[in-house]
This record gives structure tokens, C-alpha cells and sequence, in this order.
């Protein structure tokens, strides 16, 4: 899958959770964005992303929740912040599966000469979350093996060297090998140009098209798109619109085509 | 007389006599009236003016209570924003979605009853102010920053709206003061029954429940609401939906959909993860 084609299917993705706060239709979203995951994650530390970004997002929802205990509690107050909670998730979740199914890399090739320095960092900073979560099992284990037994206290300590070390590491290696496929400063390869297949084109289509519903259903004040909470009530929830949401798991039933 | 047509009579008698109590019973006496303490709520939305005598449980209420309050007697359909302490929406006009300024110029400006008929303009925000029993509350829809150029509701005083010195319901003149044609049909038949106008929960008059002409045909209270509609008619869809909406009703259709949806889909991620399980993580 073309990266450009993931980089559309997310911003879409993310446009159409900003949207709305209709959790009938952020949940549909949240579901197809595991669909996707689950189809194209790519091999490695990245694939931790979705799990890691879906845990955040519930986080951001009870602690958005719980903050209503700074002001009146009731009812309203509790299901306005979950709303706002659960919109952040969506976000959050769909960001996680961009994670795990972009080649990083594959994104970076596309940037502009110029700005392919400051790409590059954020291609490794990208993945340094889940790669710094596989560093800590990895170090955890190999004291284990060595039996090294430390408290769960004084473990973050005892953690912390050994995955900096790691971190370090595996970033100079990176960078050296990256430098050596033609990543580096103004040699950028053009060898393995990607390609658009038929499954790149049609999830920046539909991905298209179902921000568009969004888009008119925003102007057009309809579809429930922002539920009442004062007063609480139940939201409308059109049919089309969920159809739509689930137009973004499109990608989970087309095949990868070649790794890139 | 012989006996038969005596107890026919007796019979006749008490039955008249037991439906002429039932709505003098059922009607609130005047302790009642100054037991319960009521305010008065103004709603002007440009087009029609409706009237709330609303009853104040606890004796004071913020602005925005007094909102709540009279949706909960008498159905008005409202929407706040800014975590429920500004008003977006009243009687169906305004926005929906929580931003209050979403029809910009215009949004609701919030005017005290100065104890005459008049209107001051607030400017305190409605969830920060007090109304007492005997305020008057308005609200009316239009544009401009404050008080000299916004529009007001018109002149009414707390008499106007709950007529709490009788209790039996009297004719109530129809103010003309608001220039309208339509001007809703006199109030009253004196010989309507009351019918508990005044308690919570009971018959929303200008709602019509299901009478949702835009004159009103309010049954004869005079202590209920008063709909005085310019120009008429429009009110109609706003009380065919408060009558409709009589009880809270549940989960819409579409959340099926949604339900559904979000079955197939982690149906679908499952088969998928079983099928790459062989794959290296």
C-alpha cells in the first residue's frame, strides 16, 4: 500500500473524528481502524502501536471523565467530558494504526528535499515509543535470565541504563544504516519507487468520500453529530453516517500488494 | 315523590355535586398557591412569546434553573452550552450543538423583570443570578451587544403570568401590545375547568398536547401558560414536538446500525488476526 494512501486514509480518519462527538459513530470508526491494523500491521516493534495508542485513548477517556470532579458532578457534566474523552481516543486510536501499518521510511521518501532532516527525525521519533517498550521487555528478560531479581519499585532505576543504552544504540545503528541505503544528507535513492496499486487508490477514495458525508452532514447541522448533554439526551444517529464510519475499514479487506 | 324518583334525585344530585368537586378539588387552593412559590419566564423568539408560570420548588433558582424548571412543567425545549451555563437554544430556536454564538448576530439575550412590566438587561450570566418567587425572567432572540440595542421581550409583569390572587381562572385580556395580528383567542370560559394548571406535570396548556395550533387553545387556565402568538402559526411545530416528546424515550434506531457495524468489523479484525497468527510479531 502506497504510504500517500495511508497518510490520507489517517488525515480522514481524523477529520471525521473531529467532527463529531457521536460516540455511535466514533466507536464505528475505532472498529474499523482495528480491522486495518489487524490486516496490514507491519512486522515489528510498530505493531505495538495500536495497542499502546488504544490503551492511551481509554486512559484519556476516564481521566477526562474523572476531572468533572473539579466542578458540579452530575449526570451532564459527566457525559459532556466523556463525549470530549472519547473523540480524543478516536484520534488517538487512529494515529496508532497509522503507526503500524506506515513504513515510516516509506513516508519519509516522500518528503521534499528540504525538509528531509526534519522528516527524518520524525520518522525515528515515530518509532521510539514502541521501540523503547520492546527495550524494556527485552532488558527485563535478560535480567531475569541472569537472576536479577529487583522490586517493582526500584526496577525503573535499575531499567533505566541498560534501555537508554539500548535506545542509543539502536538509534546510531539505524542511522548508519540508513545512511548506507541512501537516507542521508541530499542522496536520497530513487531505486524503489513506490507504486499506486488498485488497493492504494481505493482507500484514498473511499476514505474520501466518507469524510465528505461528514463534511455535509456538519454543514448541514444534521445526523447528531454533536449530542445534546444540556439536556442529556440521545443522539440521532443516521444509518448513512455509520456506513460511512465504517467506510474506513476498506483497506482491512483489500490486500497488502507488495511490502513496501 | 315516590321513593324510586327521590333516590334518582339524591343520585342525579350527587353526581353533579361529585363533578363539580372533582376539578375544584384537583385545582389548587389559594394555601396551596402561597405554599408553592412561582416565577415568571419570558420567551420571546421574535416570532412568538410564550409565558411560563413556573413553580419554584426550593424558593430560588439560578436563571438557568428556572429554564430547567419550566422544561420539566412544561416541556419547553431548550439546549445550554459552555458546560450548561449559557443558553444556546429556547422553544426550538437557536443552535443545537452547544455553541451558543452559532447563529451569530443573533443568540439570546437574557433580560431581569424590573418588578413594573419593564426589562432590565442582565449583566450577570444566567447561571449566577437568583430568581425569587414574584421575578419575572426574559429572554428574547435577536442581535445586538446589550441592553440599548438588543431586542426585549414585551412588557410583561409577574401578574401577567400567574395570576395567583384567585384561584379560579379568570379571562386574561389578550395584550395587543405586541402589535400582532394572530393575537391568540381570549383565554378563558371561566367555566373550563382549571385542571390543575399550576403543579408540575400537568396539562401543558399552550402546548396544546397535540393541539399544536399556532393559536394556542389553551384550556382556560389562566395560571398555566400563555401562548400570544404575532403573526401566528409558527409556534405549531415546536408544540406538535413537545407534545410528542412526552416521555423520555430511548436509544435511537441508528444506534443498531452502529452496534452492528461495530460487530462486523471486530468479527473481521478477529478472522484477520487468525490468520496472520503465524506471522512474527
Amino acid at each position: 500500500m502506497h504510504p500517500v494512501a495511508w497518510i490520507v486514509w489517517s488525515a480522514a480518519a481524523g477529520i471525521v473524528a473531529m467532527t463529531t462527538s457521536n460516540p455511535f459513530y466514533l466507536v464505528v470508526l475505532i472498529a474499523a481502524a482495528a480491522v486495518v491494523h489487524s490486516s496490514h500491521r507491519r512486522p515489528g516493534p510498530s505493531s505495538r502501536s495500536f495497542r499502546i495508542f488504544l490503551l492511551g485513548g481509554l486512559g484519556a477517556i476516564v481521566l477526562r471523565t474523572a476531572l468533572v470532579v473539579f466542578g458540579t458532578v452530575d449526570a451532564e457534566n459527566a457525559a459532556a467530558a466523556a463525549l470530549e474523552g472519547s473523540r480524543l481516543a478516536a484520534l488517538l486510536v487512529v494515529f496508532g494504526t497509522f503507526n503500524s501499518v506506515a513504513d515510516p521510511f516509506g513516508v519519509l521518501r516522500l518528503a521534499p528535499r528540504r525538509l528531509h532532516e526534519p522528516a527524518l527525525a520524525a520518522a525515528l521519533a515515530l518509532s521510539i515509543a514502541p521501540r523503547t517498550i520492546a527495550a524494556v521487555a527485552r532488558v527485563r528478560q535478560a535480567q531475569e535470565l541472569r537472576g536479577i531479581r529487583i522490586g517493582r519499585l526500584r526496577s525503573l532505576t535499575a531499567l533505566a541504563v541498560p534501555v537508554l543504552e539500548t535506545g542509543m544504540e539502536e538509534a546510531m545503528t539505524l542511522a548508519e544504516s540508513m545512511d548506507s541505503r541512501g537516507h542521508g544528507r541530499g542522496r536520497r535513492s530513487r531505486y524503489r519507487p513506490e507504486r499506486w496499486e488498485v488497493a492504494s487508490g481505493a482507500t484514498a477514495i473511499v476514505s474520501g468520500v466518507c469524510t465528505v458525508a461528514f463534511a455535509a452532514a456538519l454543514l448541514a447541522g444534521r445526523g447528531g453529530l454533536a449530542p445534546s448533554t444540556f439536556p442529556l439526551r440521545w443522539p440521532d444517529v443516521s444509518p448513512l453516517l455509520v456506513v460511512a464510519a465504517a467506510g474506513f475499514a476498506l483497506p482491512g479487506f483489500l490486500p497488502a500488494g507488495r511490502a513496501a | 315523590m315516590s321513593q324510586l324518583t327521590r333516590a334518582r334525585r339524591l343520585l342525579a344530585g350527587a353526581l353533579v355535586a361529585g363533578a363539580l368537586a372533582i376539578p375544584i378539588a384537583s385545582a389548587p387552593a389559594p394555601a396551596c398557591a402561597a405554599a408553592l412559590e412561582h416565577a415568571a419566564l419570558v420567551v420571546d423568539t421574535g416570532s412568538a412569546v410564550t409565558t411560563y408560570c413556573v413553580a419554584l420548588p426550593d424558593g430560588s433558582v439560578s436563571g438557568i434553573g428556572l429554564i430547567r424548571l419550566a422544561a420539566d412543567q412544561y416541556g419547553l425545549e431548550y439546549r445550554l452550552g459552555y458546560g450548561g451555563a449559557a443558553v444556546c437554544q429556547l422553544a426550538g430556536v437557536g443552535p443545537a450543538d452547544g455553541d451558543c454564538f452559532g447563529g451569530f448576530p443573533d443568540y439570546w439575550g437574557y433580560w431581569r423583570g424590573d418588578g413594573k412590566g419593564g426589562w432590565t438587561w442582565s449583566n450577570v450570566g444566567a447561571a449566577d443570578t437568583t430568581v425569587g418567587a414574584g421575578d419575572v425572567d426574559g429572554w428574547a432572540w435577536g442581535s445586538g451587544d446589550d441592553g440599548g440595542t438588543h431586542p426585549r421581550p414585551p412588557r410583561t409583569s409577574f401578574g401577567d403570568v400567574c395570576a395567583d390572587s384567585s384561584p379560579s381562572p379568570s379571562a386574561v385580556p389578550t395584550s395587543s401590545g405586541s402589535g400582532g395580528t394572530g393575537g391568540g383567542p381570549p383565554l378563558g370560559g371561566a367555566a373550563a375547568p382549571v385542571s390543575d394548571s399550576r403543579s408540575p406535570r400537568g396539562e401543558p396548556s399552550s402546548k396544546g398536547s397535540g393541539k399544536g395550533s399556532g393559536a394556542g387553545a389553551p384550556t382556560g387556565s389562566t395560571a398555566g401558560v400563555v401562548l400570544r402568538t404575532e403573526g401566528g402559526g409558527t409556534a405549531a411545530p415546536s408544540t406538535v414536538l413537545a407534545a410528542a416528546r412526552g416521555t423520555t424515550s430511548g436509544p435511537p434506531l441508528g444506534a443498531l446500525w452502529s452496534l452492528a457495524a461495530v460487530g462486523l468489523l471486530l468479527g473481521a479484525a478477529g478472522v484477520q488476526r487468525h490468520r496472520r497468527r503465524g506471522d512474527p510479531p
